[in-house]
């Protein structure tokens, strides 16, 4: 379960377009709003973190959408990946990059 | 409690803490529901570590994990705000290729360069690494050892580090990754202040009116800054807001003004608006009368390359002999009054600081030539853009800059700083504000902005440079050697005179074989140095050792021959210091994974491997030419040592460390509230090490304008960093705001109005804008310094063979090398390679259109990579980018290795190069 809190800060002109494309938008939440100052809190669950970002990029590349933070995030039951050497050594397994690509 | 119920209560809780951080209201219920889905979670401060801003963050562990980490709503920098790479702060330690073992060289059971890595234990790391560094240093002596450190060294690591290499092993060659981004604005601030560090504060930006933005997209790499920025335009309509830059980016996108500019073109752009301010009669006569004095510099100072092609590819070398001398072209001829066509010897290439006092007439005949007309030939970047277009622009700044009536902020990061002429451009920016007296004071002043954590707490302020030692002192200064030595209870001349080697003379040390033992620390040189191919192939094929300690494997890892697992920050005690001069503390949250150890266990483990009598001997320092120390000759000061108390046999961890002062500061602390000690536990001692070296180390910066408060004030609950310098006052602890002015800075006495207090170059010759022509120091204690710099063409540029602009950078979703943030495999997924942005009918041109492979070429070497025509940065003709953080790209293959010749920092944001279909 990976659910963040977003905060976005839309053109005040054009805060109803702005709501209406979030309410079209799966997983999105709007929890509330400030006409005043554009201020729109977003709660969003995804299934995965990548999910998750791919998400907070679609936020954030909105029409009228001038500001989008990061505020919150929880992920405490996203099993955590076990370190393994092997898989370190396999990450170093690749040549360095000692001479030059042709 | 079913699921349902929990994830609902989560996403409430998760809806009142955004709601907090937004300033919008809350229901009472709304907090109990947050109360309860955080049951039994442990919250506790800490500090984002992914750039410079240094954004109070809040982490959520439970069972020996970290589960949720959110902005903290009471750090006044970020205010709860949090930006997409802070976001995954506690993400960042789990990647399954988490490093957990020692991991060397070996074949046949025993290490060999040529061997694959295996698993070892600490005891077999150590060993052998104690054995190579001993090769090193008994053949080649302190300068065949060196340290690459960091900016995101915690304060205690960097401290560690320095003390280790500079009282230990006598080797100034210790110089961090901070000199790849933060040199250049440390010598504009010290050639001008005398002391290091922005005058000014985050404040400003809810005080400033107009916002200059050069060589700076703080949309992608300060986000939160950003927003706050953006929050100020939004809040305050008379804001606007200029972006100097060399291509439209994301900062671009809010910005009032966008000022696409050429390669260097800032430089221009700098006089033309000091010779604006000069002509509308905008100068403050009275500060600059009382607090300010003009001057000039060595203009013939070469381009940090090599004095010799010797080590040069064929293709390099025309590039590289340009380095001892130039022929001016027309606009260079014009901005510093000389013939075009004319041969320069670059005869300051070894004097590049060299400066000296003019007179107000001498610095006005230094910028006459700037004309409207003449800068915007110069520096119009965009070849679509109209000449008058241009100069609207140029002239709505001048505008911006001398209009009384208005607050104005110049910010900057790595388009200023690394610059062939960086040193100069921080000095001309510094230069505009003090003409007009607004710098240092709310809402206006030159504001250079931090790329790292740490880069001004532990890169600057400890004195992790190959020059320096904690508090602005620097080993070439007999007095600061001698407070140093004092405060570290060592025998007079132990420390090192000479200058060590910086960032990249060391990877030529590689290269020349000069350097025998490094080790890489918190860092990635061998991705994020400019030229690669030639550092990664000395390290691998010369006769040296190459250590590095790592949460990750890196490129930098696959180069060495030791890998050395690193705890990251969340688990262990740290400290870092922000662009603002907010020092700021965290606990250790969780423990390291597997055998994964502290930087600072690492080397306290290695310093009880050294005995005194092995590196307080006498010593060959090759090219020490100082008075009192026979040539080339470090002096044997066992003799005095033996009077201190100590004996040939000590050990430096006895000697530096274990000190009977600093194990008084016992472990368990109940500053810890239970938190564990990695170090502590790891040594198996009971003195709580990264207590005892701050409070050692703070005793550098008490009454030495560089006050901080005892450790403890930073673990208060209440604190959320403290501004240095730090003072007591009617018992509370005291921040500093603006610097160098009265009623804000405890070194400015009533009466002063400013004080620009800093003690370094405050003696100068006297001269004209070209030449010294008095050579007795006249003093300048208290005055800040107004920079005249001419126009100085790049050093290599396109031509017919390599044809454009390359520049590189960072972007919002990977920070720096990506060595962590890569490691969240759902980052990579966002943004999964390095793309290169390039104008579409310069694409087109070549037969190219977007998500096209192409081959990207320059005289260094060439990769293969994307095109992207139409992405977030849109590029004028004649200039393509890539982002730096993909180590499957390296672009840094192909980057121009010019330095400025001051600073020493690496110029990554202009080189030539050729785009072909691959």
């Amino acid at each position: 379960m990976n659910i963040s809190g977003i905060l976005l800060v839309a053109d005040t002109a054009h805060i109803d377009a702005v709501l209406e494309q979030l309410a079209a938008l799966e997983g999105i939440e709007v929890s509330q709003h400030d006409r005043a100052s554009g201020r729109i809190v977003v709660v969003q669950e995804a299934a995965d973190v990548g999910a998750e970002v791919a998400g907070f990029s679609r936020i954030r590349a909105l029409p009228h959408v001038l500001c989008a933070d990061l505020i919150c995030h929880y992920f405490g039951d996203q099993p955590a990946a076990e370190p393994q050497v092997e898989s370190a050594l396999a990450s170093l397994a690749t040549p360095a990059p000692d001479t030059p690509q042709s | 409690m079913t699921s349902l119920t929990r994830r609902e209560l989560l996403k409430s809780s998760i809806a009142a803490t955004t709601a907090v951080a937004a300033g919008l209201p809350l229901s009472q219920a709304a907090l109990a529901q947050s109360a309860a889905a955080e049951a039994g979670w442990k919250w506790d401060k800490g500090v984002c570590r992914m750039c410079g801003t240094g954004c109070g963050i809040q982490v959520a562990t439970k069972d020996g994990k970290v589960v949720a980490t959110k902005g903290d709503p009471d750090a006044p920098v970020n205010r709860g705000l949090n930006c997409i790479k802070g976001y995954f702060n506690g993400k960042m330690m789990y990647g399954a290729d988490r490093l957990t073992q020692p991991l060397m060289r070996m074949r046949d059971g025993k290490f060999d360069k040529k061997g694959p890595f295996v698993p070892v234990s600490w005891q077999v790391a150590l060993d052998e690494m104690e054995r190579q560094f001993r090769k090193a240093y008994g053949t080649k002596g302190p300068h065949g050892v060196a340290i690459i450190g960091s900016g995101q060294y915690t304060i205690p690591e960097g401290y560690t580090a320095a003390k280790l290499m500079k009282a230990g092993f006598r080797s100034n060659n210790i110089d961090p990754n901070a000199r790849h981004c933060m040199a250049s604005a440390v010598v504009g601030f010290m050639q001008v202040f005398g002391i290091d560090e922005p005058a000014n504060v985050y404040d400003d930006i809810e005080i400033a009116d107009t916002f200059v933005l050069c060589g700076a997209n703080p949309a992608e790499a300060h986000p939160v800054l950003w927003s706050r920025m953006t929050d100020r335009k939004l809040n305050h309509k008379p804001t606007k807001i200029f972006n100097i830059t060399t291509y439209a980016n994301m900062s671009s996108d809010i910005a009032d003004v966008d000022i696409i500019i050429k390669p260097n073109g800032d430089l221009a752009i700098m006089n033309y608006l000091a010779r604006e301010i000069v002509a509308r009669n905008a100068v403050n006569t009275e500060f600059v009368a009382k607090h300010c004095v003009f001057a000039a510099g060595a203009v013939d100072i070469g381009y940090g390359m090599r004095p010799t092609v010797k080590f040069a590819t064929d293709a390099e070398k025309d590039t590289v002999a340009k380095e001892m001398t130039v022929v001016l072209d027309k606009h260079e001829a014009i901005g510093q009054r000389r013939q075009a066509g004319q041969k320069i010897e670059q005869k300051d290439r070894t004097a590049a600081g060299r400066h000296w006092l003019i007179s107000f007439d001498e610095y006005k005949k230094g910028i006459e030539p700037y004309t409207l007309d003449f800068v915007a030939e110069v520096a119009k970047g965009d070849v679509d853009e109209s000449m008058d277009s241009f100069k609207a622009k140029l002239r709505m700044l001048a505008d911006a800059y001398c209009d009384r009536s208005r607050n104005i902020l110049t910010c900057w990061t790595m388009g200023v700083n690394q610059h062939q002429r960086g040193v100069w451009v921080n000095t001309q920016i510094y230069a505009l504000h003090l003409l007009l007296g607004k710098h240092g004071i709310p809402g206006n002043g030159g504001f250079s902005l931090t790329g790292q954590p740490s880069a001004c707490g532990t890169a600057r302020e400890v004195g992790t440079f190959s020059h320096r030692l904690p508090a602005d002192m620097v080993v070439d200064n007999p007095a600061h050697r001698a407070r140093a030595e004092k405060i570290w209870n060592l025998p007079g001349k132990t420390l090192n005179p000479r200058v060590g080697y910086d960032h990249l003379a060391i990877l030529r040390g590689l290269e020349d074989g000069d350097i025998g033992f490094l080790w890489i620390q918190v860092t990635n040189p061998f991705q994020s140095s400019p030229n690669l191919n030639h550092w990664n192939r000395a390290a691998r094929e010369m006769d040296n050792f190459v250590v590095v300690s790592d949460v990750y494997p890196t490129i930098s890892g696959k180069v060495a021959d030791l890998i050395l697992p690193a705890a990251y920050m969340l688990e262990k005690w740290g400290m870092y210091g922000n662009a603002e001069r907010r020092t700021q503390a965290w606990r250790q949250q969780v423990d390291p994974p597997g055998e994964a150890r502290t930087d600072v266990w690492m080397m306290l483990e290695f310093s009880k491997r050294f005995r005194l009598r092995e590196v307080w001997s006498e010593k060959t320092i090759p090219g020490l030419k100082v008075e009192g120390y026979v040539d080339n000759k470090l002096p044997d000061v066992l003799a005095d040592a033996g009077k201190m108390g100590y004996t040939p046999e000590s050990t430096l961890y006895e000697v530096l460390f274990a000190r009977p002062e600093n194990k008084k500061f016992a472990w368990p602390d109940p500053v810890a509230k239970g938190h564990g000690n990695a170090t502590v536990k790891a040594l198996g001692e009971n003195w709580f090490v990264e207590k005892a070296l701050f409070e050692e180390y703070r005793q550098f910066t008490v009454n030495y304008q560089h006050d901080l408060a005892p450790f403890d004030v930073y673990y208060s609950d209440a604190v959320r960093g403290l501004r240095w310098p730090v003072v007591q006052v009617d018992g509370k602890w005291q921040e500093t705001k603006w610097r160098f002015s009265e009623g804000n800075d405890p070194y400015v006495k009533k009466g002063e109005g400013f004080n620009f207090y800093g003690g370094a170059f405050k003696a100068l010759p006297t001269g004209t804008v070209d030449a010294v022509t008095e050579t007795k120091p006249t003093p300048l204690a208290g005055k800040a310094k107004i920079f005249f710099r001419p126009y100085a063409a790049p050093v290599e540029q396109p031509d017919a063979n390599y044809d454009l602009w390359l520049t590189t950078g960072r972007i919002l979703e990977h920070w720096h090398t990506g060595s962590m943030t890569r490691r969240v495999s759902e980052l990579h997924r966002a943004q999964p390679s390095a793309v290169m942005y390039m104008h579409a009918e310069d694409a087109k041109k070549r037969g190219l259109k977007r998500n096209d492979t192409a081959w990207v070429e320059s005289r260094r070497g060439k990769v293969k990579i994307v095109v992207d025509t139409a992405g977030r940065n849109r590029m004028p003709k004649g200039t393509v980018s890539v982002a730096f953080f993909d180590e499957s790209i390296l672009i840094n293959k192909l980057v121009l290795d010019a330095l400025d010749p001051i600073s020493r920092e690496p110029d990554f944001k202009k080189c030539a190069c050729k785009v072909y279909r691959a």
